[in-house]
């Protein structure tokens, strides 16, 4: 095996044979001697100091910048921009639909809860339904809250088609009229209505038409003058009869000169003249 | 040469540096910085010890990302303490306005390299000198290995070189410097067989 000469080496442990040594030896040891100085004892604290000093303000740095202040790339910024974006516009629309999805009927929101619902976005269905007629009952708003459950009433599969429709019917005509005799409702109505709600709760997914339509007839008939106290000249709605358009709010007792509405006779145009 | 050496304390020395304790810092420079001046006196700083505080402060910022033994500390700061000289050069030379083309690189250091000129002008002294003659590879491999302490193996990985590469460059230096010792009289008559 070739023995492998380090000349500098051999010049450093004064090892350089014969002449060599007289050669370089003195210039490697003014070298050493000039390069290896010692340092002023004040000049190496002060080095310390300010390394120490530096060190610590650079671990600080290096922990906040691998937090937040890592310098980046203009693609790698971009992209974060971008994904923020992305996250605030998902995020912001999933509060949006959070919020809207428990909305009711006459809320602000409500429109837009039915039309995520519509989209497979937010709970819908009739639970979802139910729980706003519930609310609006609660609230005071029968008409409304009746409205609606013929809204549920339509979109719930049935046996017979045309038992549904005529359920649907009757009740927009019992929210008619319980709207007609202003915002006081007997305690018979609240009973009845009482009644259908808990019915449509327990045959969620399966209403029977007929029996929907009797429960609403009940409410209806529930609104003679005597019990309610209805302007007089005002016939009780037949349920059987197509709705009728919903009277003006104010439904006390009309002025004198206008005649009693009949709600099995349609609306007549009135020709408009200049 | 010797070289004062932490050895097993290096570890606990090191990170005690990294917690910013100057006592830590004092013990980890010891040695060191005395050979970090001498380098880059001998290799012609306008002030050694000015460019030898930039060195330190830039190993104290780095010394969070270091991982390695005391030989690749030592290694690594005079890495450092290079690049700095090389910067320095580089600014001295556009201070100073010297008409001197911009080869002060050391791998495309020649005999009329901005770096030898500085050195002229740095080191007056018979070191100084002699290391003049050489090119700047060569002088920067004999003062890594003479001051540093460095064996062939660092002082490569210090220069980014390989390791074939150090060691001609070492000859050839140490060829230069022996035929001008040998032309200006200094080997004593009737010693020199070559």
């Amino acid at each position: 095996m070739r023995h492998e000469v380090d000349e500098v080496a051999e010049l450093l442990v004064g090892q350089a044979a014969g002449s060599e040594r007289d050669r370089l030896q003195s210039f490697i040891t003014e070298l050493r001697t000039e390069g290896c100085g010692a340092v002023a004892e004040p000049l190496l604290s002060g080095w310390a100091e300010a390394a120490a000093a530096a060190a610590e303000g650079a671990h600080r740095r290096s922990w906040w910048s691998r937090k937040v202040g890592a310098p980046m790339a203009v693609w790698k910024r971009r992209l974060v921009t971008a994904a923020s974006a992305a996250v605030l516009l998902v995020g912001g629309f999933a509060g949006l639909a959070w919020a809207a999805d428990g909305s009711a009927p006459g809320n602000a929101l409500y429109g837009l809860d039915r039309a995520l619902e519509h989209v497979g976005i937010g709970q819908g269905g009739a639970a979802e339904r139910l729980q706003e007629i519930r609310d609006l009952i609660a609230g005071g708003n029968i008409p409304g809250g009746l409205s609606q459950a013929g809204e549920l009433v339509g979109a719930t599969p049935t046996a017979t088609p045309d038992d549904a429709s005529q359920a649907v019917e009757a009740l927009q005509a019992a929210a008619a009229r319980v709207a007609s005799q202003g915002s006081e409702a007997s305690s018979d109505v609240h009973a009845q209505v009482s009644t259908l709600l808990t019915y449509l709760s327990e045959n969620i997914g399966q209403v029977d038409g007929k029996q929907v339509s009797e429960l609403a007839r009940g409410i209806a008939d529930d609104q003679t003058p005597a019990a309610s106290g209805a302007p007089d000249g005002v016939p009780p709605v037949d349920p059987g009869t197509p709705p009728v358009s919903v009277p003006p709010a104010d439904h006390g007792t009309p002025p004198a000169d206008v005649p009693p509405v009949d709600p099995g006779t349609p609306p007549v145009s009135v020709p408009h003249h200049p | 040469m010797t070289t004062v050496q932490l050895g097993d304390d290096f570890p606990e020395t090191l990170e005690a540096a990294r917690n910013g304790s100057p006592a830590g810092w004092e013990r980890l420079l010891g040695d060191l910085a005395s050979r970090v001046v001498g380098y880059l006196r001998v290799r012609g700083a306008r002030d050694p010890e000015a460019t030898a505080g930039e060195v330190f402060l830039d190993v104290a910022r780095g010394i969070h990302r270091f991982s390695g033994d005391e030989p690749g500390f030592r290694a690594w700061v005079f890495v450092i303490a290079r690049r700095r000289l090389i910067d320095a050069r580089r600014a001295g030379a556009r201070r100073r306005e010297v008409s001197l083309p911009p080869a002060d690189l050391p791998d495309a250091a020649g005999p009329d390299s901005v770096e030898d000129a500085v050195m002229e002008r740095a080191s007056g002294d018979e070191v100084g000198r002699l290391l003049n003659l050489l090119t700047a590879e060569q002088a920067e491999v004999i003062s890594l290995r003479v001051i540093a302490g460095f064996t062939i193996e660092e002082t490569a990985r210090v220069m980014g070189r390989q390791k074939g590469a150090i060691k001609a460059l070492q000859h050839r230096g140490l060829a230069v410097l022996r035929r001008r010792l040998d032309a200006e009289g200094r080997i004593p008559e009737g010693t020199a067989n070559d």
